[in-house]
């Protein structure tokens, strides 16, 4: 009995939570005299059952109890408020000793600490099956990377540069990437959305660092992550294809909720109501597109993503027409409606999928 | 989307090494050859930062330029700089008509700024102009004050000309953006002379002002890109005892220090030399 190579940690997560799954459901039909295995039967079950956690718990250190799985998130979180404050703290060290040291010091301190960060990260990855304090090292190889690039510029009084969020970028994929970090992932995510749009400023004529001043410099960036991971196989990386969706989504909502209410921040020259109205359209139609994607594709994340813009959209709309028009009392109980009304019709959405999974032999 | 590890950690030191190269390479080719300007300024255009008493937290040190603009003379700050013309804005890639009416201006109100070279000229025509205005608004105010000697808002006023006079002789910055431009060569083959004017990179952005029913377009200069010269250690000595709250109110209001600032190939200053005054 051999654990696949690509097998990784979510997967063996997975099946040790089916056996445990299982074990209890088979309680349960013993206990009510549906099905009762045989000795021989039962033992073969435990012993291979019993090898296969053992062997998942060596590899990979999965959690066999909903106690352990409660363990492993306050671990996480743990693992997530460290590599914070050690990042932290790396920065404020240099700030406090860097003025003591010459110029060729201070290139070598932090081209060192880069890679030597780095380096460990890797030494750390080849021994750490929890995965916890890789996460934790990683993020701080990340943050001795952005020091490396910012000091150097502060040093030789660089001009500031886009292109050094398309390094962070990289660098950072690469780790979450590798030791499967989605917090780094996120980082790198952003790091993207931020160059792109940057780009996307200066071929517009202006200064790159103004790109969040006109909000449809994100949206075709927001759109080439969302699909994204329909193009890439991310099926080895834990969450990773729902934080392009999720991310993308939200690089696509929050500008065109922004150009809905500030139509003088588009490039489109054309009377301003009519901007906002086409942006607050498109807003409805893209977030109600995305529950119906959610729900067709089973996707958990964009089908919350997408209520939470269908609504956001509609609240703030609501509020935009009626708050100074409705009596206060008529105005929430419009909001309180229009929330039992999504209800129903997302539950009628699930009764529908219910249904199907029902039917299914 | 399987990576090695070996692959990965050459990708990652790949990265590291790259970026560091390139930053290094750029400023190696910064600081080659002849410089673009070399200027001796002082405390009054490179000054301490305010927050260089709280070093604790940051033992660096960069030096704030402070450059102005025509219009920023005395206490008045009002009027839009005369170079900065509604010409001088289009041809700085602004698409902007001469005037609109108050129904337009809503599309014109969020023009971004642009990045632009800006010609700054140091102790020039523009600042022996800074001098001259405040030296005849005080002979001005003066001779108000002689007229009616018993009026005491007079004897104030001379007071406040006499006061920004004295500043403006012994303690602002003589460093002036005099010009903007998309062409970097242009601008200095105009000012050729390298210990007067510089070429800086920065930005320009536009605002509408109100004149009669319609409204015209006024342009400023909002930054200069790089304005913290960071101090090397070997400079630092000359800082030390130093700090920017004294600078303005010691006796002899005089600048206590000196900086040649280089301006490389790639428009990027650095500091060659530092001495006390």
């Amino acid at each position: 009995m051999m654990i696949n190579n690509d097998t990784v940690k979510r997967d063996a997560q997975r099946r040790s939570d089916q056996i445990h799954a299982f074990r209890r459901e088979l309680a349960a039909l013993e206990k009510e005299d549906v099905l009762l295995l045989d000795e021989h039967q039962a033992r073969g079950v435990v012993n291979y059952q019993n090898a296969l956690l053992a062997e998942y718990r060596k590899a990979f250190d999965v959690d066999g109890s909903d106690q352990e799985k409660r363990l492993s998130w306050g671990m996480k979180i743990a693992s997530l408020m460290g590599a914070l404050a050690l990042a932290a703290s790396l920065f404020f060290l240099f700030y406090q000793f860097w003025g003591w040291l010459g110029t060729a010091s201070q290139v070598v301190v932090l081209i060192a600490a880069s890679l030597g960060s780095f380096l460990l990260t890797i030494w750390v990855g080849a021994r750490d099956g929890s995965g916890y304090y890789v996460k934790l090292v990683g993020l701080m190889s990340f943050a001795c990377f952005v020091l490396n690039i910012t000091m150097i510029g502060q040093i030789f009084n660089i001009t500031p540069s886009d292109n050094a969020l398309l390094a962070w970028a990289v660098f950072a994929l690469l780790l979450a990437y590798a030791y499967d970090i989605r917090l780094l992932q996120v980082v790198g995510i952003l790091c993207v959305i931020a160059f792109f749009s940057a780009r996307m400023g200066a071929w517009g004529g202006m200064y790159w660092l103004h790109f969040g001043e006109r909000p449809e410099n994100f949206i075709p960036i927001a759109l080439l992550l969302f699909f994204l991971p329909q193009w890439l196989d991310h099926r080895r990386f834990t969450g990773f294809a729902m934080a392009y969706r999720v991310m993308g989504a939200m690089c696509l909502f929050i500008p065109l909720l922004i150009l809905s209410f500030w139509g003088q921040s588009s490039y489109l020259k054309i009377d301003l109501d009519l901007i906002e109205g086409f942006y607050q359209l498109m807003g409805f139609a893209l977030s109600a597109g995305l529950i119906w994607l959610g729900i067709r594709k089973n996707w958990l994340h964009a089908v919350n993503t997408g209520v939470f813009f269908f609504v956001l959209f509609l609240y703030s709309k609501f509020f935009d027409w009626w708050w100074v028009l409705m009596p206060k009392y008529l105005f929430f109980m419009v909001l309180g409606l229009m929330a039992v009304l999504l209800l129903v019709v997302l539950t009628r959405f699930r009764t529908a999928q219910y249904a199907n999974v029902e039917n299914q032999p | 989307m399987k990576m090695t590890r070996l692959k990965m950690m050459l990708i990652g030191l790949g990265v590291i090494v790259l970026s560091n190269a390139l930053a290094l390479m750029g400023v190696a080719h910064n600081r080659s050859a002849e410089s673009e300007a070399l200027l001796e300024l002082t405390e009054r255009e490179l000054a301490l930062p305010y927050r260089y008493i709280s070093k604790e937290e940051n033992t660096g040190l960069a030096l704030k330029l402070k450059w102005r603009l025509s219009y920023q003379i005395g206490y008045r700050n009002s009027a839009p700089d005369s170079w900065l013309t509604n010409e001088k804005l289009r041809a700085l890639g602004f698409d902007i008509p001469v005037s609109i009416s108050s129904e337009e201006r809503k599309d014109y109100q969020n023009i971004l700024p642009r990045a632009v070279f800006l010609l700054l000229e140091y102790d020039g025509a523009r600042y022996q102009h800074a001098l001259d205005y405040l030296e005849k608004r005080l002979a001005d105010e003066q001779a108000l004050a002689m007229a009616s000697p018993d009026n005491e808002e007079f004897v104030k006023r001379v007071a406040r000309a006499q006061q920004a006079f004295n500043r403006e002789r012994t303690e602002s910055s003589r460093l002036f953006v005099i010009d903007a431009g998309l062409d970097a060569e242009a601008l200095r083959q105009q000012y050729a002379d390298r210990s007067r004017y510089m070429v800086l990179k920065g930005k320009v952005g536009v605002s509408t002002r109100r004149e009669g029913d319609q409204y015209l377009f006024s342009g400023y200069v909002s930054d200069v890109l790089i304005d913290n010269i960071n101090v090397p250690l070997a400079f630092r000595s000359t800082f030390e005892s130093l700090d920017s709250a004294s600078y303005g109110r010691n006796a002899t209001h005089k600048p206590r220090y000196f900086v040649t600032l280089k301006v490389g190939k790639r428009l990027e200053p650095w500091i060659t030399e530092v001495g006390s005054l």
